[in-house]
């Protein structure tokens, strides 16, 4: 069976990077075995990140580069990740996940089935508690949306418990969980939903 | 929600029952045998997903990246049970221009908006991928700036 390929799309600074270190070490916790690819606009800063995390051989980040906007090479014309992905199912054929993160980008940012199995769309409480009911691409197309620190909401005048309704009402019964990286809270929750909907394991 | 039927794990696309596998498959409907699962064109470019036949049987689908889910795929086939993929092939809206500058205008525009479209001669049709309202609200903006009118969807546009 090939590797899932999911992405991992959101505003800049949402916590994309930080949820895919929890996932990492989640997936470690149950033997899944990982790579990631990760985008930024014109260096390798995510991937360095992960790679300085060490939490998977370096070998198995790679980094895009997208030069322009990040949804460019997520959905108009994804080449670049498919070839990348390609790369690492030849060098790892025991590979089951490859988790594609994208560069921070805007609410109309989706990912391209073409390149990616299911994807997520990581927003947090301090961008503003109005960003679900602004109703983005993102925002309501994604297979999942994560609404991520949670703990900090009431520091940044946020009604948590509104917020969250009102993500699951614009999504028409799409599902949507709240993590907190920082705490790790929430993150059993999306590994549970993605063995379920994407590894079948 | 699905039923205590037992799972099916597909890895692969077997045929076509609108093609090789036809006569089969057209046998197993006979006997009440065959099991449809329903998805919108959107999702047709996926290689992995888990869907539910319309007997509300969980299905696996893992597909290989040179596979492409296409209506009247045959999923499972024994002498018993047939799965076939149905794809809704989807609202659109079919836009023509009336005139090159109109054309120019309203090709930048749509793909501003990221939309899917397909080119047909002399026209251009988007797949909708939301309310179709919401397409609309965006085409009315562009009234002003370039004339083009929305046709209705031919049989064999609608067909395709």
């Amino acid at each position: 069976m090939t590797a899932a390929r999911i992405g991992i799309g959101g505003p800049v600074g949402s916590g994309k990077t930080a949820l895919i270190e929890r996932l990492l070490a989640e997936f470690a916790s149950i033997g899944i075995e990982v790579a990631v690819i990760t985008n930024d606009l014109v260096t390798d800063e995510d991937a360095e990140r992960l790679r300085r995390g060490g939490q998977l051989p370096p070998e198995r980040i790679l980094a895009v580069q997208a030069g322009a906007c990040p949804h460019t090479v997520i959905r108009e014309d994804p080449t670049l990740n498919m070839a990348a992905a390609d790369r690492l199912e030849a060098r790892f054929p025991q590979l089951q996940l490859i988790m594609i993160e994208s560069g921070g980008d805007n609410l109309a940012s989706t990912f391209s089935l073409d390149l990616v199995d299911w994807w997520m769309f990581v927003i947090d409480v301090a961008g503003g508690d109005d960003i679900p009911r602004k109703r983005g691409p993102g925002v309501l197309q994604s297979d999942l949306l994560v609404v991520n620190k949670s703990d900090i909401a009431p520091h940044v005048g946020v009604d948590f418990d509104a917020m969250m309704a009102e993500a699951r009402a614009v999504r028409n019964g799409r599902p949507a969980l709240a993590t907190s990286c920082r705490q790790g809270s929430g993150i059993a929750e999306v590994v549970e939903h993605l063995r379920r909907e994407v590894l079948f394991s | 929600m699905t039923t205590d039927l037992p799972r099916l794990e597909i890895s692969t696309i077997l045929g076509s029952a609108h093609d090789d596998l036809h006569d089969a498959v057209h046998a197993l409907e006979h006997r009440g045998r065959v099991e449809w699962i329903d998805i919108p064109q959107a999702d047709a470019a996926r290689k992995r997903l888990r869907a539910t036949t319309d007997k509300r049987r969980d299905c696996l689908i893992a597909l290989p990246r040179s596979a492409t889910l296409v209506d009247g795929a045959v999923l499972h086939m024994t002498d018993d049970l047939a799965v076939v993929l149905r794809v809704d092939s989807g609202a659109r809206l079919v836009l023509v221009p009336h005139d090159l500058q109109s054309a120019l205008r309203l090709g930048h525009w749509c793909g501003n908006l990221h939309w899917k479209v397909d080119f047909g001669p002399g026209s251009m049709t988007v797949l909708l991928d939301g309310p179709e309202e919401r397409y609309r609200e965006r085409l009315r903006d562009l009234e002003t700036l370039a004339g083009f009118h929305i046709r209705e969807e031919s049989a064999e546009e609608a067909e395709a």
